[in-house]
């Protein structure tokens, strides 16, 4: 900490539209900075107070907010041109120029309005790749299959993507233009894959990323794994459904069916 | 085809996904609406665990009948007893099915479900998935209503907003007026049953543990609508959080445990760094007033000594806010509490570790809700499977399941039981709800022959309430409005309640009232417009408030987390009763009656404190050492 | 209840439907016909380094255009780099690289990647066109396109692969630029891709496995890289001076101005009488015009 007195107020530069395919301008907010406090509060201020360093009063800004400690992934937007959550993202640890920070939203995924996008994609392909357990009904059937503590940390490190978007938005190779699927599927397919009941579904799963867009269309930019907030090991899923996948084409070759 | 019965859940947590995937497995297709894509539901916030009976508990000596006894105890005997029962009985199951759906649960050794210990009971009964066990619940279910929103039998509306229940001649629910948070459209949905899962109303204090959409919008407009509440004055305050900007963050009590102090400057209003403030300065209160337990006297006494303390103004720089304080602990003890640490430090961007700690109490779960009702079976032990009025209010075919739910924690919540209850209500009242819309008997007319104009009639009236707010052109800020409810409500209805500051807060809560009638929206647009959601939801708020307050009013006894400082013991002749709350629509005011509440199982007996509540503290504590 | 029907499969074309294996193949393609050969290539025109670089040199490159099925091997690579090349320009496009704001390690070597790609396109081109096709461009290539003279007259058989490869490197720095950039941008291309396949074809899996493949990619990159480095040293660092008769008189023969450029660089040439003499001598020996 530098012992110069910090700023009273700083400057929020927010990048606003009325939707995906408007024209975009930004605006700046003068807001007073409190202690410890996050683009959230920040945001509440804007929303309470909506009016810009010009003076003009202007509509609040819209944002997509939920629990607010970074495990819904709701909040997620570039801050300072870098992905993450903003309900955990300090003002005071990231002034940039000495008193400002910018907020964009996500640029992969279509706007909403100003900051909120619609990353329905992300579900979309999570319904595409059958990314679900196939149980045979909520019927009381006894005890799931037992696994080891290995096998439960390796799944439970998959398990806590909150679909937030950050490895898509970092990713090079993921567009809106195309259709590329990113990191956030492979760890799940990765995740249900590794169940023992999962496992059911593994070869269809392989199947639909072996397709346009799969993981074959990997540039190995490896951001993913830098930006991820839980840290997911998302560099092993990619490689191992890599794996998994050439040693699928093989089988399938030889079995003739496909 | 157009009359095939159908159903809508509102909400899409943990008891708004179960609720879909039973009734749509049932063969009911099911349209679920949330203000967030279901995944993001609050749900996730939950940590430490789920509870249940099992084997190795069972062969200790523990039982579904002593889980089902402890949720009482910890209710204060303010829950009914046959639907915990099930609950409890049913909590096995349960666990079993989400370890079939895939849920990582922790595992031991040999590969089998590990447990933790819990508050409230001294054995190990508490399943858990890392530190984010509702997380992976919410996920799992996420996961099937995927399923079957692939095979076409689950359709989701997700950024859409419940308005209103749709609500017949004959009084029965129809279906819903909904709004579409991003386009603004508004339409109503037909359906024979609603299923309202839509949470706790921690927003309307401001700030809360919850995320923030739990602004009990939804609940409030139900009673609005004619539903009654039960049991509103019971709110969950948990003792340490972590005071934010925007909301209270939990900080587990393993901190005290390890040896954490709480401490206040010895001078009001002291602006020093707290590492500049002197030993001989500073003031240890809990240490100072209990000198046997210090800083772990059991939580709800360090819960209202803290609010005393900042009530005081001794809070730090006269805010709500105290120290706990473990930077003069040995590294390896602050190692152990790491994983905490670093959520603290992540949030505020202090090391703990070096910094003391800035926490406060914080409101987090509301066990009051919407009322519900039930079939016993003739024992008493448990409710008939599948019987229509399962968990449904007094409004035929509106259901309440989850935390919108009074039902089953009575004054106080068990850890790891919030879980338990959102589960079980979606698994095993969601039979009721599909038997409900099949069997047919207890509505004439299905809600597909309804007529047009009612649905019409519901739509113009959200409507005008729209328009109205639109065009109201007054002075009032409705986040000024918002923010002066919460502070209010968090003085006046949290930890310590009284009489007169009740009272004052009742007629403080009507100004704002009044206020809201001349607000002005700072967006007045049709495309997105979170200004008018908001603020629709702060007039709700206000009115749910309202109900918290008269229900505290009313209730002039202390149980459970209700604890009135005019009335500082449980008097169960007349109290030991449902607080049920009725809106007088024409007076816009809550109305309370009292309901008896039947206790064919276990007899009322005291909840006594000391020396109880101290082993059941100790207990946590060796819990928290192991979670989060 | 326990089946999952699954949705109509979408209709995919030829192509779509062949993606794993036109991606597989396209990795493969860039690693063994391509990437072999530009090791072998490089060893080859590192012996440039060497002091007798003329002759040792010259060996090498005999020994290449004696290969059998010279032609086969030829189109074997043509086939791979085009194909190599083709797919990777359309792959190359489909993503947006983002290095500006996510300025990490690995997302720079992937972008390096696809502009190195692009570099070594053009380079190959250029390469091959003015050394196998004799193409010339410009005029400065001309120093190559002698060799055309060569064959079937005088001075078939005098080894001149050093002494015109160290004239066209010479002549200008445009081509040390153009050849160090071209080279550079083939290894790096081959060496990453070496490191990104062994992640695609799913060998290296963990973190700490693609970091030790890493290191060994890195090795063989600075091996490369001291190959045509050695090369570029070599064919800069040789002196005329070394030259034997016979190259001499080839060398004025096939070079525009070949005799000026040889006396200023001090070199002793042979007189234009004992050029022809020698020349008639061949022809006479030679049976040949």
């Amino acid at each position: 900490m530098i012992a110069s007195s910090p700023p009273k107020t700083f400057i929020l530069k927010i990048k606003r539209s009325l939707g995906e395919g408007k024209p975009s301008h930004w605006e700046s907010f003068e807001v007073p900075i409190r202690p410890s406090m996050n683009i959230i509060s920040a945001l509440q201020y804007v929303a309470a107070n909506p009016v810009t360093t010009d003076g003009k009063n202007v509509e609040p800004v819209v944002w997509d907010a939920g629990c607010l400690e970074e495990v819904c992934g709701a909040c997620t937007m570039v801050i300072n041109g870098h992905v993450r959550q903003s309900c955990s993202c300090l003002v005071a640890e990231n002034l940039q120029d000495g008193n400002t920070i910018t907020l964009e939203p996500m640029s992969k995924f279509p706007v909403v309005r100003d900051l909120w996008v619609d990353r329905q994609r992300m579900f979309d392909n999570l319904k595409k790749i059958h990314g679900w357990v196939p149980i045979d009904g909520t019927h009381d059937l006894g005890a799931g299959p037992t696994e080891t503590q290995e096998e439960q940390e390796q799944r439970y490190a998959y398990s806590r993507c909150m679909t937030c978007g950050c490895c898509l938005e970092a990713c090079p190779q993921f567009t809106k233009d195309n259709d590329f699927k990113g990191a956030q599927v492979f760890a799940q397919i990765e995740y249900f894959n590794s169940h023992a009941t999962g496992k059911e579904l593994a070869a269809e799963r392989l199947d639909v990323i072996m397709e346009p867009g799969g993981i074959t269309d990997c540039g190995n930019s490896q951001n993913c794994v830098k930006v991820c907030p839980k840290e997911l090991p998302l560099l092993d899923a990619i490689a191992s459904l890599g794996r998994k996948t050439t040693v699928h084409a093989v089988k399938r070759f030889f079995s003739g069916k496909k | 085809m157009a009359d095939h019965p159908r159903v809508i859940v509102v909400g899409g947590g943990l008891a708004g996904l179960a609720a879909t995937v039973r009734v749509a497995e049932a063969g009911v297709p099911v349209d679920l609406f949330s203000m967030v894509p279901v995944k993001r539901s609050h749900s996730v916030c939950a940590q430490g665990g789920i509870n249940a009976c099992n084997t190795v508990a069972r062969q200790q000596g523990y039982s579904e009948w002593q889980h089902m006894d402890e949720t009482l105890l910890g209710g204060d005997f303010l829950n009914h007893q046959p639907p915990v029962f099930e609950m409890t009985h049913w909590a096995p199951k349960i666990i079993d099915l989400l370890d079939r759906m895939g849920v990582p649960f922790n595992r031991t050794k040999e590969g089998f479900r590990d447990l933790r210990l819990f508050g409230g009971s001294i054995f190990k009964r508490t399943h858990f998935a890392g530190a984010s066990t509702g997380q992976q619940l919410l996920y799992a279910l996420d996961e099937q209503t995927r399923r079957y929103e692939a095979e076409g039998k689950v359709n989701k509306h997700e950024f859409w907003e419940f308005l209103w229940p749709v609500i017949d001649d004959n009084g029965h629910c129809k279906g819903i007026v909904a709004q579409d948070m991003r386009t603004m459209e508004m339409k109503a949905l037909r359906a024979d049953a609603v299923v309202m899962a839509t949470g706790g109303c921690g927003m309307l204090y401001g700030k809360s543990t919850m995320s923030v959409i739990c602004t009990g919008g939804a609940a409030s407009r139900c009673y609005q609508a004619g539903a009654w509440l039960g049991n509103p004055e019971m709110i969950q305050v948990h003792p340490t959080a972590i005071p934010g900007e925007d909301k209270c963050r939990l900080m587990s009590e393993s901190a005290r445990g390890e040896g954490g102090r709480v401490w206040v400057p010895r001078k009001k209003g002291d602006d020093r760094k707290p590492a500049d403030i002197p030993e001989d300065e500073r003031w240890y209160f809990l240490e100072e007033k209990y000198p046997k337990y210090g800083n772990l006297v059991p939580r709800d006494i360090a819960t209202r000594e803290i609010f005393f303390v900042c009530q005081d103004g001794y809070g730090i720089s006269g805010g709500n806010m105290v120290y706990l304080d473990i930077t003069h602990l040995p590294m390896e003890t602050k190692n152990k509490l790491a994983a905490i640490l670093e959520i603290y430090e992540k949030f505020t961007g202090d090391d703990p570790r070096f910094t003391p700690m800035k926490i406060f109490p914080a409101v987090h779960y509301s066990m009051g809700g919407l009322y519900s009702t039930y079939t016993a079976v003739d024992d008493a032990r448990g409710m008939v499977s599948g019987a229509h009025n399962n968990m449904m209010t007094n409004i035929p075919g509106l259901y309440a399941f989850g935390e919108v739910n009074y039902a089953y924690h009575g004054a106080t919540r068990l850890g790891a039981n919030a879980l338990l209850s959102c589960i079980f209500d979606g698994l095993f009242c969601g039979l009721s709800v599909a038997n409900y819309v099949r069997d047919g008997v207890a509505h004439e007319q299905s809600a597909g022959q309804a007529p047009d104009s009612l649905f019409q009639k519901y739509v113009d009236q959200e409507q005008a309430k729209v328009e109205r707010l639109i065009a109201n052109d007054g002075q009032n800020n409705p986040y000024e409005i918002w923010r002066e409810m919460g502070e209010e409500m968090i003085a006046s209805a949290t930890v310590v309640k009284t009489e007169d500051r009740l009272n004052q807060a009742y007629t403080k809560i009507n100004e704002l009232k009044e206020q809201f009638k001349s607000i002005k929206l700072s967006d007045t647009g049709t495309w997105t417009n979170q200004n008018l959601s908001f603020s629709r939801a702060v007039g709700d708020m206000l009115k749910y408030a309202e109900t918290i307050l008269a229900g505290s009013i009313a209730r002039k006894e202390s149980r459970g987390s209700h604890y009135r400082l005019d009335y500082p013991k449980r008097i169960d002749d007349p109290f030991h009763k449902t607080t049920l709350v009725k809106y007088n629509a024409a007076e816009d005011k809550p109305e309370i009656t009292w309901e008896d509440i039947p206790l064919p199982l276990v007899p009322l007996r005291d909840r006594s404190y000391g020396k109880v509540e101290a082993a059941a503290e100790k207990d946590e504590k060796k819990e928290e050492a192991t979670s989060v | 209840m326990s089946a999952t029907p699954t949705a109509a499969p979408p209709q995919l074309s030829l192509i779509e439907r062949h993606h794993f294996l036109l991606r597989r193949l396209h990795s493969l393609s860039g690693i063994v016909p391509v990437g072999l050969f530009v090791i072998f290539h490089l060893f080859t025109n590192a012996q440039m380094i060497w002091p007798d670089a003329g002759a040792t040199f010259q060996h090498e490159v005999d020994f290449i255009h004696s290969m059998p099925a010279l032609l086969f091997i030829e189109i074997s690579l043509w086939v791979g780099i085009g194909f190599h090349a083709a797919l990777g320009l359309v792959y190359t496009f489909t993503g947006q690289g983002n290095v500006k704001n996510y300025s990490y390690s690995a997302n720079l070597r992937y972008t390096l990647q696809r502009i190195t790609g692009i570099l070594a396109l053009i380079f190959i081109f250029f390469h091959i066109a003015t050394l196998r096709w004799r193409w010339d461009f410009f005029g400065w290539f001309t120093p190559f396109y002698g060799q055309l003279k060569i064959d079937g007259s005088y001075g078939k058989g005098v080894p001149m692969s050093m002494p015109l490869t160290a004239y066209a490197l010479q002549y200008s720095w445009i081509v040390v630029l153009f050849y160090v950039i071209g080279v550079a941008s083939v290894v790096y291309h081959w060496a990453n891709g070496l490191w990104t396949a062994a992640i695609s074809w799913g060998l290296t899996i963990t973190p700490k496995a693609q970091q030790r493949w890493g290191a060994v990619c890195l090795l063989l990159f600075i091996a490369l890289t001291a190959f045509w480095g050695a090369a570029i040293y070599g064919a800069l660092a040789y002196s005329y001076q070394e030259m034997t008769t016979d190259q001499k008189i080839v060398f004025m023969e096939v070079i525009p101005d070949g005799r000026e450029v040889l006396i200023d660089h001090g070199v002793e040439v042979p007189s234009e009488a004992e050029a022809e003499r020698r020349q008639m001598e061949y022809a006479a020996s030679h049976g040949g015009s």
